[in-house]
């Protein structure tokens, strides 16, 4: 098995707001594997976000803090560092790619311009060897004609184009590491597959490890290997990509697989989770998914599950884990 | 994989494109340009030496020879009009580059920053606006000492406000834009997130207001030339011969009439320009 290159554990992140303060990670832990590709997956307002930017110590606002636990890169504790020192983690070390390319890069300045700046900052080559290295990149990202394109602007590539030149600016830096934020949430189907392709190949290529932030259970389907489920603001499944899919062990899980489009029969209403997500301010106590959970017991509404090893890689968040598997509710069919 | 293939890189070819943009561009930008060739060329141009006095042919009015008229020194008013050119662009350019360094500076500064910088930054500036701004300037000129050089740094120290304000309200946007985001993200630090990420997108207003900004400033220093606390005498510049000429405006209207026009058609190209870059631009003010 390779080695850990990020480990977070116990990861809290709290909002300051009028009314109190708000839990809106609460303990997430996982890690992530050189080469491997974690999909972390969950509803909207679910932290799967928050958790890339606490990360990367780029909180969206200043009344948000970690508050609690510890984010590992190399054995080195990046959340003691300074802000001078996670600088130079940011880029180097941990890459990120956005959901929205479009506005994530520079409006008036060239594409190649923009990889070629990282290059400099970062590793202090010369204007013209940076630029020569840019367009070595957006080859390495499939963009056509790089030594032309690297003259572009951003409005003059595709949406697929921007955000394989994004990527060709995250990785410009060699990081080990790469959060990809819903990186294919805004490009359509085909442009959508031909990205996850690249990020799988740029794994294969440069042993870089990728975790993936989607709500797309397709996506993660097709490129993780682990997959860590969140809900309400914290992890309540982890597990490798088949054990997962096939035999999830909570209640969530299953519900969010069973919403996919494709494995209801044709002109059968497609099955939902009822009830919404609850929001930041008033998490339900105990089991946070208890009140929508249609297995949940009194027990759930006071306890709160930890995440328990059910396999040597498989974990879960549920007080009925095990009755619901002898009752072949979860688990393998 | 780490093999890095060199690749030659072709550089983006600048072209320049002729058709498709605001007719009040072009206006405006011959407007300008006939003016700077005036600027440029004006000992090539005009037909006297500016300062030359012949008394022999005082107060002519407009002929052949003299086409805008002599002044009450025998001085040639073309001549005079056409060297005042370079004295009033001048005015006028200097005048907006300076305020608007200190402006752009300021103005990010405070609205990337925010916080305790903002909130001295923007006071200061609220009382920079409270003055009416043609009375400081002459307040300042007055103290420092009369001459151009004073002309300078009052219009510095008075017409930054505005520069300052555009560029605090654009930097406050983009300062949370996504692409802005993505820069932190690369690790780099305030300075250069600032100045070649925010700043080259958040000129772009300020550009268009210093178009008309230029028109205030060349009426601000020929009012302040006209009121004997610029440019001194005898160098040739549109609001003091306006001033000498004022005494004889009855028999010899045209000694005060051409700078007169001259001041109104330079600003009118200049508030052309500014349209027309405005909309070009986008920019609605």
């Amino acid at each position: 098995m390779n080695a850990k290159v990020l480990e977070v554990r116990d990861l809290e992140v709290t909002i300051d707001t009028p009314s109190g303060v708000l839990t809106a990670i609460d303990g997430a832990s996982f890690d992530l594997r050189e080469g491997e590709i974690l999909g972390l997956v969950g509803e909207s307002g679910s932290g799967k976000t928050l958790t890339g930017r606490a990360i990367m110590r780029l909180l969206p606002s200043r009344k948000m803090a970690i508050r609690r636990g510890t984010v590992c890169i190399n054995g080195e504790d990046i959340t003691q560092f300074d802000e001078s020192r996670m600088r130079g983690i940011r880029g180097r070390t941990i890459g990120m790619i956005f959901q929205n390319p479009s506005s994530h890069l520079d409006p008036v300045m060239t594409v190649g311009k923009q990889i070629a700046e990282s290059i400099r900052f970062h590793e202090g080559v010369s204007a013209k060897e940076s630029l020569s290295r840019a367009a070595e990149f957006l080859r390495q990202v499939d963009i056509p004609d790089p030594n032309v394109r690297l003259n572009s602007f951003a409005h003059e590539f595709s949406g697929g184009m921007r955000q394989r030149a994004m990527i060709a600016m995250a990785l410009a830096c060699r990081p080990k590491i790469l959060i990809a934020d819903e990186p294919t949430t805004a490009l359509d189907v085909t442009v959508q597959a031909q990205i996850l392709r690249l990020l799988l190949d740029l794994r294969k290529r440069r042993g870089l490890s990728i975790m993936l932030v989607t709500h797309d259970l397709g996506v993660v389907a097709q490129t993780c290997d682990t997959i860590a489920v969140m809900y309400a603001g914290r992890l309540v499944e982890r597990a490798p990509k088949k054990e997962l899919l096939l035999g999830p062990l909570h209640p969530y899980t299953k519900g969010l697989i069973a919403s996919q489009p494709g494995g209801a029969k044709p002109r059968q209403q497609l099955p939902s989770i009822s009830g919404q997500p609850p929001s930041l301010s008033s998490f339900p106590d105990g089991c946070r998914f208890h009140p929508r959970c249609e297995f949940s017991k009194s027990a759930c509404q006071t306890e709160i599950p930890v995440l328990e090893q059910v396999e040597d890689s498989h974990q879960t968040a549920c007080l009925r884990w095990h009755d619901l598997v002898r009752q072949k509710v979860l688990g393998a069919a | 994989m780490n093999k890095t293939t060199s690749i030659t890189v072709a550089r983006r070819r600048f072209r320049l494109r002729f058709g498709g943009h605001p007719r009040v561009l072009y206006a405006g930008l011959c407007i300008t340009i006939f003016w700077l060739i005036l600027a440029l060329g004006a000992n090539v141009i005009s037909p006297f030496n500016p300062n030359t006095q012949d008394i022999s042919n005082v107060l002519d009015p407009p002929s052949l020879k003299h086409w805008f008229g002599t002044d009450n020194f025998g001085r040639d008013v073309l001549s005079r009009v056409i060297h005042g050119t370079r004295v009033d662009l001048q005015m006028g350019l200097v005048g907006v580059i300076l305020p608007f360094l200190l402006g752009t500076v300021v103005g990010s500064l405070s609205g990337y920053f925010g916080r305790f910088i903002d909130m001295v930054l923007m006071r200061i500036l609220d009382v920079m606006l409270s003055f009416p701004w043609l009375v400081l300037l002459i307040a300042i000129i007055t103290v420092l000492r009369p001459g151009l050089g004073s002309f300078y740094i009052a219009i510095t120290l008075v017409g930054w406000v505005s520069y300052a304000r555009l560029v605090r309200a654009q930097t406050l946007v983009l300062k949370n834009s996504d692409f802005v985001h993505a820069a932190v993200n690369l690790g780099y630090g305030h300075l250069r997130i600032l100045f070649r990420h925010i700043l080259p997108n958040a000129l772009i207003p300020s550009i268009v207001f210093s178009m008309s900004d230029v028109v205030l400033v060349i009426l601000a220093g020929s009012s302040i030339s006209y009121l004997g606390l610029g440019v001194q005498p005898p160098t040739a510049e549109w609001g003091l011969m306006i001033a000498e000429g004022q005494n004889f405006i009855v028999t010899a209207w045209w000694i005060t009439a051409f700078p007169g026009l001259s001041i109104v058609f330079l600003a009118f190209g200049f508030s052309l320009l500014a349209d027309g870059l405005g909309e070009k631009l986008g920019v609605r003010e």
